[in-house]
């Protein structure tokens, strides 16, 4: 009878609670059900490659006729010199670089030698770029009068998987202390907001939680960087280009997560919102899988969202160690992301004390 | 030490809240009564920097305390952490807020978590933070609610001590326990000052002129007043 009653209780409160579980029960299902499945996709037969002359005297038919070939299997992008090729294969636009050698069509000339670059950090591309290889290869040998060769070079260190992911972690964990953690702090804190607005102001109160949670990213980021030298690897977790793309993804989503929080009452229904958020930020960042593995619809979305810039730059500083000016541009399209946030923020405290 | 408003109004959507209220209190124990939903939390509200009124000025000190009807305290920090954090926000004095602890008797609680204290240690804790940067004036709502006499005439002592050279608003339905020590006693009713008396002009107490206005004012807004 006991048992009865309270399942009774149970159902009257799923009444009650009807759009939580919704969400939990139908909305999250769906989300992550979606994400796995999109994996199905995978298949890497339109992934941007670069297409770059190896010399100067190399003519754009040259280049045209390299690319009509490299169209069956790839998606190429022409470039002008293979440095700005490598520019690109450094900034994940395209994950190999074919380097064309001049003459194609002259026949009296011996072999026609195509290099074929691709990068050690883009470790899921590894065994695709080895197929690449071949069928560059083969397809050129069959269409062009020359003989043709190809040969697959490795730039920069050639990481495996674990070291790979070591970024998407670093990322994951930041989103889960802006979307997850933080959130939770405001939740707990919401029984004081009152009384800390009497003393000091909304902006205050939010100002030294991002600093102090900011402030305590370094720990993960040395906690990688030991454990990577532990572990014998070559990452560079703990540098300048990581503390600014950590910094900044940081600001970015604890901004999104705040005000997410003080628009739904700084209780549940901002939390749920932001872990909504999170899961967005893990599924549509390309945190794990380049976004180039994906539909092109996909893959312009993917980079509509900053935090795939995030992804891209992480990657760049922890297992490529590139200069901060390479990636000066996506910094600076954080910062003003951070900054358009924090506008937003602003127009929420201003609902938020006009309802209050 | 003036604190007031002027032609102060706020609405919540279609519900008014306060309708062109206008009253100033000085110094002394000042106390607000009203039914419930009248608008006198909203008016304290406004006072103190929480509530923006859609229209009307306010006269409020810079430095204002606000002990709250739901405790306004961090729930994981102990009684001290608590008193550190605002202590540090406020820049209160430590000789003050050790006069605090000993007149609230939360000596005996510093260490324990403010989750786990009893109602009435938390409200007076949430006192002793609102006074601990010995603010000009100090809002007190609902103070007494929910405390058993001894907490509530500690609370009352201290609050017409401080009184004494500062502006004390208590807003609250327990004017008995105010009784020999309030000024004036404001009601407001249906978002409006519906009545203002001094304690010369109130002499049988608070308490009892509260019922009178009560009688007088009649059923309010459906809400069984």
């Amino acid at each position: 009878m006991d048992v009865t009653s309270l399942l009774g209780k149970e159902l009257t409160w799923g009444r009650h609670k009807f759009v939580a579980l919704l969400v939990i029960l139908v909305v999250l299902p769906a989300i992550f059900a979606y994400s796995t499945f999109a994996f199905q996709h995978v298949l890497p037969t339109d992934a941007p490659v670069g297409v770059a002359p190896q010399e100067a005297s190399v003519t754009e038919d040259d280049l045209n006729i390299a690319t009509a070939a490299l169209t069956f299997f790839s998606d190429p992008q022409t470039y002008d010199s293979e440095d700005a090729a490598m520019r690109a294969l450094s900034r994940e636009r395209v994950y190999a670089v074919i380097s064309v050698p001049p003459d194609l069509t002259d026949e009296s000339l011996g072999t026609a030698h195509f290099d074929v670059y691709v990068s050690g950090s883009i470790v899921p591309y590894q065994q695709p770029a080895q197929a690449l290889t071949s069928i560059v290869s083969y397809t050129l040998d069959d269409q062009l009068p020359r003989e043709v060769t190809a040969s697959r070079t490795v730039v920069g260190t050639d990481y495996n998987l674990s070291e790979y992911m070591i970024p998407m972690f670093l990322l994951a964990l930041v989103s889960l202390v802006a979307l997850v953690y933080l959130p939770y702090t405001f939740d707990q804190e919401a029984a004081v907001i009152d009384r800390l607005r009497v003393e000091t102001s909304l902006y205050a109160v939010v100002a030294s939680k991002l600093a102090f949670f900011a402030a305590l990213l370094v720990v993960p980021l040395a906690v990688f960087d030991v454990t990577s030298a532990f572990a014998g690897t070559d990452l560079h977790v703990l540098s300048l280009g990581t503390a600014i793309v950590t910094l900044l993804t940081f600001l970015l989503l604890g901004l999104v997560a705040t005000t997410l929080m003080l628009l739904l009452g700084l209780g549940t229904w901002g939390r749920i919102a932001n872990l909504l958020v999170m899961l967005f930020v893990l599924t549509f960042s390309g945190l794990a899988y380049p976004v180039g593995f994906f539909s092109p619809a996909r893959r312009w979305f993917v980079r509509q969202v900053p935090t795939h810039y995030s992804a891209v730059t992480a990657r760049g500083f922890v297992l490529r160690d590139d200069p901060i000016g390479l990636y000066s541009d996506w910094l600076l399209g954080l910062a003003a992301c951070v900054v358009v946030a924090a506008v937003l923020f602003a127009g929420t405290v201003e609902l938020y004390e006009r309802r209050a | 030490m003036m604190v007031g408003v002027t032609n102060l109004t706020k609405t919540y959507g279609d519900t008014i809240a306060l309708d062109g209220v206008t009253v100033e209190w000085g110094s002394g124990l000042h106390c607000i009564a009203g039914p419930n939903g009248s608008g006198k939390t909203t008016l304290m509200r406004v006072l103190a920097g929480l509530t923006r009124p859609d229209a009307g000025t306010i006269d409020s000190p810079d430095s204002l305390g606000y002990a709250f009807q739901e405790p306004n305290i961090y729930p994981d920090l102990t009684v001290s952490e608590n008193l550190d954090v605002f202590q540090s926000l406020t820049g209160g004095r430590t000789a003050w807020r050790e006069t605090l602890v000993e007149r609230l008797r939360l000596g005996p609680e510093r260490d324990r978590k403010a989750t786990n204290l009893s109602g009435g240690f938390k409200k007076k804790l949430d006192l002793a933070l609102a006074l601990l940067k010995e603010p000009d004036a100090l809002i007190l709502d609902e103070p007494l609610a929910d405390l058993d006499p001894a907490t509530r005439r500690r609370l009352v002592a201290v609050a017409t001590t401080y009184a004494e050279d500062n502006c004390v608003l208590a807003c609250t339905h327990n004017l008995g326990a105010f009784r020999d020590e309030y000024a004036t006693l404001t009601v407001v009713v249906d978002a409006a000052i519906h009545r203002r008396q001094t304690r010369s002009e109130l002499e049988s107490g608070p308490g009892a002129a509260y019922e009178d206005v009560l009688d007088d004012a009649g059923p309010q807004r459906g809400n069984g007043f």
